[in-house]
């Protein structure tokens, strides 16, 4: 138990895809304008993670490893075909504020490299603790930037008003300057708090 | 040559299931897709005809073409619970940062407001299209009104082009609306 | 479907609607492989070549054979620019072996680059016929290129710049992005 908690924590911080293993990029700059929207884009995301990493991991010993690629791919996609669809049904107003970048999780760097380093070579329980933690990961950094983006940018918070009505946000924050500098900010913050650390 | 059709086989049996998987997935996610759509049409028609009973369709204006960019998808025709009529007009057109998708109202000689669907202008400026404080000055507002920003309309700081593309696009279209009403529909 | 469309449409991919500065697509290998300029023109031209070969099989694909199929896009996307990479790969290792030597693990990366399956998504998505297609492809793969070389030559100068310690490495890169989208967002209005 104490080693599936060692793998679940380390997709947390120390091996944070977004901010130390700098994967995933396009989606956390893109989707982070309101924290619902994070949110949203982090459910996606995990499901396809969870599903494709135990799909592969369940059925790893059939899989011929000259063949391995093309069939992680079609489980990826797979996956994230299920969330397009099942979005564009029950969430039509997430599907559309998500837009393009849903399906685009299929190409998402850490699912793919995921799927290839770990869930090919490791049991299913262990390859699930792997899925959440870099799950949980990827939202804690996207929800971290939209809940600045949002604040700062539009001065609400998941569409409340946090700042008086006096407030004039500063919109470029919203837009894809304000995306990167302050991203920059937070990969600086985490390296400098881990390396204090060690 | 052997493994390479075995290859081959795996694959395409692989990926026969993962469509099969899909397909299914797709029979019962469809119709709900449908359904949304219908349901954000209907609620955007009743938002600007709030007496709306019924509408329909007409599918010959469907997907035409009109000066400047401006695109008319679909052209429903309302009727109202006091038994008026209206027309509402699913359009797309050019605006700051890209296309606005939209529907307009249109009753006898004057507009009857207008929704923002989809848009891509500057959030905190140009977005600021959406709002009820922008949109509302449309309402009832005259077909025979110059609808030019900063003279009959009022912009929006900072925004002009986004102002004035909504505003000569409920202009354009009420040229062809008046056209279309004209041709006796 | 006039020449003055299709050059709107090209201007608009490859600068108004920059994919690194203004669409956030493409970023894992962008940031990866700017440190040099060599990697990032040598980058830059296989994200073309690949993006517009993508574009036109995907774009028969999807018009000719998948009516009815429309919800198996992702899937056939996918794995046609996979394909198409391992294709080039192949071909480039036999017959032209020192781009293969020098494009070296980027080749298999462009697979990966969301940017390239974007194009060919949003050349569906906005119903462009076979040249649009085909010019709004060029563009953006085009300006994915641009935005590789410049960055990359802001990144050698970067190295020997004074930057604060805990900015050095990738949180002043990021920074140095953020501050070129400022000079793209201002291309905003330049197509109407």
């Amino acid at each position: 138990m104490e080693e599936l908690w060692k793998e679940f924590k380390k997709g947390l911080f120390l091996q944070n895809p977004v901010l130390i293993l700098m994967v995933g990029l396009c989606s956390v700059l893109a989707v982070s304008t309101t924290v619902e929207n994070a949110i949203g884009m982090t459910l996606g995301f995990s499901f396809v993670l969870i599903t494709s990493e135990l799909i592969v991991s369940a059925i790893r010993k059939l899989i011929p490893n000259h063949l391995r690629i093309p069939i992680f791919l079609v489980a990826i996609a797979g996956s994230t075909t299920v969330v397009d669809l099942v979005m564009k049904a029950y969430s039509p107003t997430l599907s559309k504020s998500l837009g393009i970048f849903i399906p685009l999780i299929v190409v998402n760097c850490i699912v793919l490299a995921r799927v290839e380093a770990f869930a090919y070579k490791k049991s299913i329980l262990v390859t699930l603790f792997d899925a959440l933690g870099m799950s949980v990961g990827y939202g804690i950094a996207i929800i971290a930037l939209a809940a600045v983006r949002e604040i700062l940018g539009s001065g609400t918070f998941l569409g409340y008003r946090v700042f008086p009505q006096g407030f004039k946000p500063a919109g470029i924050i919203l837009l894809p300057p304000g995306a990167f500098i302050i991203l920059g900010i937070y990969i600086a913050v985490l390296r400098g708090y881990i390396g204090r650390k060690s | 040559m052997r493994d390479i059709i075995k290859n081959a086989l795996i694959i395409t049996l692989v990926a026969i299931i993962g469509s099969g998987i899909l397909g299914w997935v797709y029979s019962f996610t469809s119709p709900e897709i449908q359904k949304q759509k219908e349901r954000s049409l209907r609620e955007g028609i009743k938002t600007i005809f709030s007496n709306e009973e019924t509408f329909k369709e007409l599918e010959d204006f469907r997907d035409t073409e009109l000066s400047d960019g401006i695109k008319v998808l679909n052209v429903y025709k309302v009727k109202n619970k006091d038994g008026s009529e209206g027309y509402v007009f699913h359009a797309l057109f050019p605006g700051y940062g890209g296309k606005i998708e939209s529907l307009i109202g249109y009753e006898d000689d004057v507009c009857s407001g207008i929704i923002i669907l989809e848009h891509a202008e500057t959030p905190g400026l140009g977005a600021k299209i959406t709002t009820d404080e922008f949109r509302k000055q449309f309402v009832n507002k005259p077909l025979s009104d110059p609808f030019v920003p900063k003279k009959d309309v009022v912009a929006i700081t900072g925004a002009t082009v986004s102002s004035r593309s909504v505003s000569s696009a409920i202009k354009k279209i009420a040229e062809f609306y008046r056209e279309e009403v004209k041709g006796g529909k | 479907m006039s020449v003055t469309t299709l050059i709107k449409i090209f201007i608009a991919a490859m600068i108004v609607d920059n994919m690194v500065f203004i669409r956030y697509l493409g970023m894992c290998p962008y940031v990866g492989v700017t440190g040099d300029m060599d990697s990032a023109t040598g980058m830059g031209f296989a994200v073309i070549f690949v993006t517009t070969l993508a574009t036109v099989v995907t774009w028969i694909v999807y018009h000719y054979f998948m009516t009815g199929l429309e919800f198996l896009e992702i899937l056939v996307f996918i794995f046609t620019i996979a394909s198409l990479v391992q294709l080039v790969e192949i071909y480039l290792k036999k017959n032209v072996p020192a781009l293969y030597k020098s494009l070296g693990i980027y080749l298999p990366l462009i697979t990966t680059n969301c940017s390239i399956l974007a194009i060919t998504f949003i050349n569906i998505d906005k119903s462009y016929n076979f040249v649009e297609s085909l010019l709004f492809a060029f563009g953006a793969s085009g300006g994915f290129a641009i935005a590789l070389i410049i960055l990359a030559g802001v990144r050698e100068r970067l190295r020997f710049s004074n930057v604060p310690k805990f900015l050095k490495g990738y949180p002043i890169v990021f920074i140095s992005i953020g501050l070129i989208a400022v000079a793209f967002l201002g291309f905003k209005g330049l197509i109407k």
